[in-house]
Parts: C-alpha cells; structure tokens; sequence
C-alpha cells in the first residue's frame, strides 16, 4: 500500500473500522511515514474542531410556535371531520330520519303520478264536434264563456232549457255557485287535473234533443260494443248514430271505457246495431222496447280484453 | 407501529390517536436536537428555526403514516435532513441574486478569506465564536452529500446504522463519503485558519 492508499483508510482507521490486518498495516506504515503521520494528525484535529462546535439552543419560543402551528393543523382537520361525522349521536338519526322522509314522499308521489304516466286520455274530440254541431243548431242557448268550462248548466225540463246569461255563474265563483234545484249540475274536469282518471263531458243540448231524452227515458235499452281500441271508435260511433239520424246526448270516459247515451228513432236501433258490427262485437243487454218511437240507448264501449276478466 | 423498543413508541401512539399533547412532548424532546442539525446544515440560526417548525408541523401531518420501520427520532432527523437541504438550495439561490451582502465572509482580492493569524494555538482559539463560525462556514461549503454524513456523525454523533436509515445509503457509501467530507474539511480548516 503506497501513501494514497494509507491516507485512504485514515478515517476508517481512526475509528477502528478496518480489519485486524489492515489495521496493522497501516500503524506499520504510519511508523515509517511523517507525511501519512501528519495527515493522520490533521484529520484527527479536523474531527476534534468539528465536535468541539458547541450545541446551540434554539429559540425559547420554537415549541409555542410549533404547538401553535399544529394545533391549527388538528383544528383544521378535525373541523372537516366534525363537519362530517359529529356529533354522531346527533347526526346518524338524523340522516337516517331523512333518508325515511324522502323514501315516504318518493313513494307517495310515484303512486299519486303513476296512473297519470300509464294511463294518458287523449279522448276529446267527440265532445268538441257536438259542440260545434249544437251551436250551430241553438244559438239562444245560454252558452258559457270559455273561461267558466269549469261549470256547464243542463237544464232538465225542456221549457227551462234557454236562461239569462245572467244566470250563469261567473269566472271564479263556478265551484260555489248553487245549482238551481231545477237543473243538473255536472263538474267537468280538465284531464290534467284529473284525479281518477275520469274526463266527464257534458254539453249543453237543445231543448229539442232534452225532450226526446225526456221521452226516451220511458224506452231505454243497454247495448255494450267491445273493441280491440276504445281510442279510435267514438269518431265512428258518433258518425254511424249521426247517420241514422240519432243524437248523442252523453259522452263520457272512464278508465278506458267510454259510455254513450243515444237518442235515436226505434226504428233504427237494428241499423245502429249492424254498424257497431263493423267496429267490435256488440252485445245487446237489453231488449229493444216494443213501443215505437225515440229509445235512449245507453252504449257501453270496451276493450275486447276486459270481456276475459 | 412496531418499534416497541423505540424510547418514542408510546408517546408516538397517542399521537397517532390525534392527541396534540403527546405530540408536544415529541417537541420538547427533541427540538434541541432537530434545531442543531439544521443549524449545521443551513448555518443560518433563523432559518433553522422555520426549517424545525416546518420539520414538526410536517410530522405531525404524516405521523399516521409512520410504520415504525426506523425509530421515530431517526424519521423525524430525514424530515429536517430534507428540508434543511431545500433551505439551504434556497438560501444559495438568493445569495446568488443578491451577490453583495453585509453578512457575507471579508474575502480577499483573490477571493480567499483573510489569512489567519497563527499566534495563538488553536484550542484557545476555538473558544471565540469567531472560530465556531469559520468551522461552520467550511461545514456548510461542503457538497450536500458530504455535509450531510460529517453533521450526522461527527457533529450529532449517530451511529452508521442510524446515518445509513436516514440518508437511505448503504454502510460502505457513508464511510467513503464521510472519509472523503472529512479530507474536504481539513482542507477547508487549513485555507482558514492555517496550521491546524
């Protein structure tokens, strides 16, 4: 080992870091070199004034200010944790009283909405027709504005069927007039509105058409027309009883089924019933009256599907 | 944690458990300590102090993820070890910016510090604070890595073992790297202060 190599070792050597025969090589070496000596020497005072540096004490308020700082840091964390999670006493009932609250009205307001998705009735068009029709064929009938649809009058006796327009109750104060004991009140109901599904239509008819109702309530007879589509036939009812000569007095719509009151000559009611033949399967549920004459018919229309149950 | 023999373990638990007071015992054991090593590293008394408060406010974030593998104060020494460096990188980048400084070392016109006087021996000598100054000045010229092993060995005293969990360096890299921060040193000592 030449000087380079000695001096190497020198720090391992001082710190007796070197194994037994490279520790005697080196203090063999030692012996016999000033200048490997000397570096020795120089390394060991450089070692001495390195750890005669004295200790320095920090500053006095170096805990407070760190204390300080983390205690930010926990009040930071823990005002995330609180906002959270506590007081879990408190909160856990509460968003479990919450989640139940909300699965309650989800639940009423499915079953209130449902029919409404299920069951759309875009029946309309028969009543607007024979509106039409009647107007043009009454014009003294007292008419409602459009605004009052809420509330139609149906005088029942034929000689009270024209009343002063001043009889007819005005816009907003339709739900609490006080139907006259003379006449029939029927509500009408916007199908938006609807709470059963149920769009009743009544019209104002003419006196005309009143007493032969009037007298075909003596000679009435049930007829029920099953369809694979009660949407699309009330059109060709209406066309066939018109036809024939007929008047419907009545329509409605409830649940899929549509009712018809027709007044129509006794003669006809074979013809009528030939022609519901074309749109479905008619089942006559009461005899024809043997008088002659007006005969209301009270026609039932439904789905062939609900004949099964 | 699974260092049980660690002096720290207990205290270190209840930290974990969020309990502020524990952690400031930590503080109170060993803030001499983390202040001297950062002192040494950076040279510079205030900046060591922000270096231990950013070093326990960083502990204390993390000390959840503290496994145990090493002993706590050896964890804690990497925290201050690592920051001291990036203080000090800061501290020689502003130096750079603002190359003149009343606090700089009167350097001579060939840029070698004032020639030291050789009348009184050494030993008196380093009781002034002047000479604990240009020790500090010759620790802190040396290369990171060697500055690095001399302040934890031959300053703070820690063992091989501890340097090696600390600096994340095998046994032989120390050694060598100590060895040769040492010859840097005597070499640094020697410009300063002539004979040693």
């Amino acid at each position: 080992m030449d000087c380079r190599d000695i001096q190497e070792k020198l720090s391992a050597f001082m710190e007796e870091e070197l194994s037994i025969g490279e520790m005697t090589q080196v203090e063999e070496h030692l012996k016999a070199c000033p200048k490997c000596s000397l570096a020795l020497e120089d390394l060991r005072k450089t070692i001495a004034l390195t750890k005669s540096i004295e200790e320095a004490e920090p500053p006095p308020w170096l805990r407070q200010k760190v204390m300080t700082r983390v205690r930010e840091e926990a009040a930071k964390k823990k005002g995330i944790l609180q906002k959270l999670f506590y007081p879990l006493h408190i909160k856990v009932p509460l968003e479990v009283f919450a989640t139940v609250a909300i699965a309650v009205t989800a639940f009423y307001v499915f079953n209130a909405v449902e029919p409404e998705i299920t069951q759309p009735q875009p029946f309309t068009s028969p009543s607007v027709d024979i509106q039409e029709s009647e107007k043009k064929d009454i014009p003294e009938l007292a008419k409602v504005p459009a605004e009052k649809e809420l509330l139609a009058v149906v005088p029942a006796p034929a000689s009270q069927a024209s009343e002063p327009e001043d009889r007819v109750p005005a816009a907003g104060m339709a739900e609490e007039a006080v139907s006259p004991p003379e006449k029939e009140t029927v509500r009408l109901e916007e199908s938006g509105a609807a709470d059963f599904r149920m769009k009743r239509e009544m019209r104002s008819l003419a006196p005309s058409v009143m007493m032969k109702a009037a007298e075909a309530d003596k000679q009435a007879m049930g007829m029920t027309l099953f369809v694979k589509d009660t949407l699309t036939v009330s059109q060709d009812i209406e066309k066939a009883v018109r036809k024939l000569g007929g008047e419907i007095i009545r329509s409605e719509s409830v649940d899929n089924k549509l009712f018809f009151t027709v007044i129509l000559n006794s003669t006809k009611v074979k013809e009528l019933k030939e022609a519901m033949k074309f749109l479905g399967e008619v089942v006559e549920e009461t005899a024809l009256p043997s008088a002659g004459g007006d005969v209301e018919i009270r026609l039932k229309v439904m789905n062939t599907e609900l004949r099964l149950h | 944690m699974t260092n049980d023999t660690d002096p720290d373990y207990e205290t270190v638990l209840r930290c974990q458990k969020g309990d502020v007071d524990a952690f400031e015992q930590i503080v109170v054991r060993h803030q001499k300590k983390m202040f001297n090593i950062s002192l040494r590293m950076t040279g510079d008394y205030n900046e060591a102090a922000e270096v231990v408060q950013d070093a326990f406010v960083s502990a204390y974030k993390n000390i959840k993820g503290f496994r145990g593998n090493s002993s706590f104060s050896t964890w804690l020494c990497t925290i201050v070890i690592n920051l001291s460096r990036n203080r000090l990188k800061q501290i020689k980048a502003r130096a750079r910016r603002e190359p003149y400084s009343i606090n700089d070392p009167v350097t001579a016109n060939d840029g070698e510090m004032d020639p030291p006087s050789n009348d009184v021996p050494v030993p008196d000598r380093l009781e002034s604070h002047q000479m604990q100054q240009r020790v500090q000045e010759c620790i802190k010229s040396l290369d990171d890595e060697f500055r690095d092993v001399v302040v934890l060995r031959d300053i703070q005293g820690f063992s091989y073992n501890q340097i090696c969990d600390m600096l994340m360096l095998a046994e032989g890299t120390v050694k060598s790297r100590l060895h040769r921060a040492r010859e840097s040193l005597r070499s640094c000592l020697k410009r300063q202060l002539g004979e040693l």
